[in-house]
């Protein structure tokens, strides 16, 4: 048992550096990306490999469906170094999303948050081409909100109510969609 | 396959939401009862009573946290007049039940001068939270040398609340 397991480990090293001397570097690898999940929303990124395939970063548009955002991503895809067609890999999203009311209900409180997701995926398809994500992790949100006196309508009595805000922890957020690079 | 998926639809549907709500201020302004002018200057003790309720928002706040605590964050007094002339000051607070009896909330901040005066909470936070849970009947006792001018007052009182919430979704 213990030879196999060091035999095991001494062939994932050599296959590792063997990856390493075969990276192929490359001056920047730019795409476009499109999904959907929470707390994003929908997003539409602009999707950068700098260098090598394995390392990605990406900024892109979100909408909540109450109202716009933005995130910045990056992501380490360990098995985009020789380019396989299959990937897991872990990604550090931050983002915001602003203040916003449901339509038709500007009576009721907006809010707004800002995030930070930490996630892992699998990855289908090859990095520097089509591929699928499908990515899933806990988020940790900072929610404020807004018009929370004028909703409660407290005014009469003499009690007013400050905004309230939310911080913590939100287990499990998700995100799929998919990224084209060139 | 099915078994796989079966599973990842359970993960991603179930969750758990693990959060700190914080209220910076929920306050009452109340206005209390006018203190009269006198031309003597005689040094005088003047009470008066006010109802306050904000029970309302702290049993909802408690139903819907695990935890819950307070902090005063603003307990003064306004007037039209300036309220130098007080000495000294002190609030008592009394909940509806007799398991509520009057305590002491608040004294006067040492140095206040001015058309308004602050006081230092002397309740602790655990003992606040039950006697706001109730509607309270809050008694102001001021000292000092009578104002020439009829003084109208009111009172700012400004709680902020910290609940924790662990729900499963």
């Amino acid at each position: 048992m213990k030879l196999r397991v060091a035999t095991l480990t001494l062939a994932l090293a050599l296959i590792s550096s063997s990856a390493m001397a075969d990276d192929v570097k490359h001056p920047l690898r730019v795409g476009f990306g499109l999904d959907v999940g929470a707390p994003s929303g929908v997003a539409v990124a602009i999707v950068v490999h700098p260098k090598v395939d394995w390392l990605s970063t990406s900024a892109a548009l979100t909408h909540n469906g109450l109202a716009f955002g933005g995130r910045l991503s990056v992501k380490l895809d360990p098995m985009g170094i020789k380019n396989y067609p299959i990937g897991l890999f872990v990604d550090c999203q931050g983002g915001f999303a602003s203040n916003g009311s449901i339509p038709g209900y500007s009576d009721l409180p907006s809010f707004g948050y800002q995030y930070l997701n930490l996630y892992g995926g699998l990855r289908l398809g090859r990095p520097n081409g089509f591929h699928w994500n499908f990515e899933i992790g806990p988020s940790y949100v900072h929610l404020t909100s807004h018009n929370f006196q004028g909703f409660l309508g407290n005014q009469g009595t003499g009690v007013s109510i400050g905004n309230p805000t939310m911080t913590g922890w939100l287990v499990p957020t998700f995100v799929t969609g998919f990224e084209i690079v060139w | 396959m099915i078994k796989y998926l079966a599973l990842a639809a359970v993960i991603t549907l179930s969750g758990c939401v693990s959060a700190t709500v914080h209220d910076e201020s929920i306050c009452k302004v109340s206005k209390l009862d006018s203190i009269p002018g006198s031309s003597s200057g005689i040094d005088a003790t003047i009470s008066f009573s006010i109802d306050s309720d904000l029970s309302a928002v702290f049993n909802k706040l408690d139903d819907y946290s695990d935890t819950l605590s307070v902090s005063v964050t603003k307990l003064d007094l306004d007037s039209t007049q300036d309220l130098g002339w007080i000495s000294d000051a002190s609030i008592l607070v009394t909940g509806n039940s007799s398991y509520l009896p009057e305590v002491a909330l608040a004294r006067l901040h040492p140095g206040g001068k001015g058309k308004k005066l602050t006081f230092d909470i002397t309740l602790d936070p655990d003992t606040l939270l039950k006697y706001l849970k109730s509607p309270v009947v809050l008694t102001y006792t001021v000292s000092g040398t009578a104002p020439t001018k009829t003084a109208n007052i009111s009172n700012t009182f400004c709680v902020s609340a910290t609940g924790s919430l662990n729900k499963s979704l």
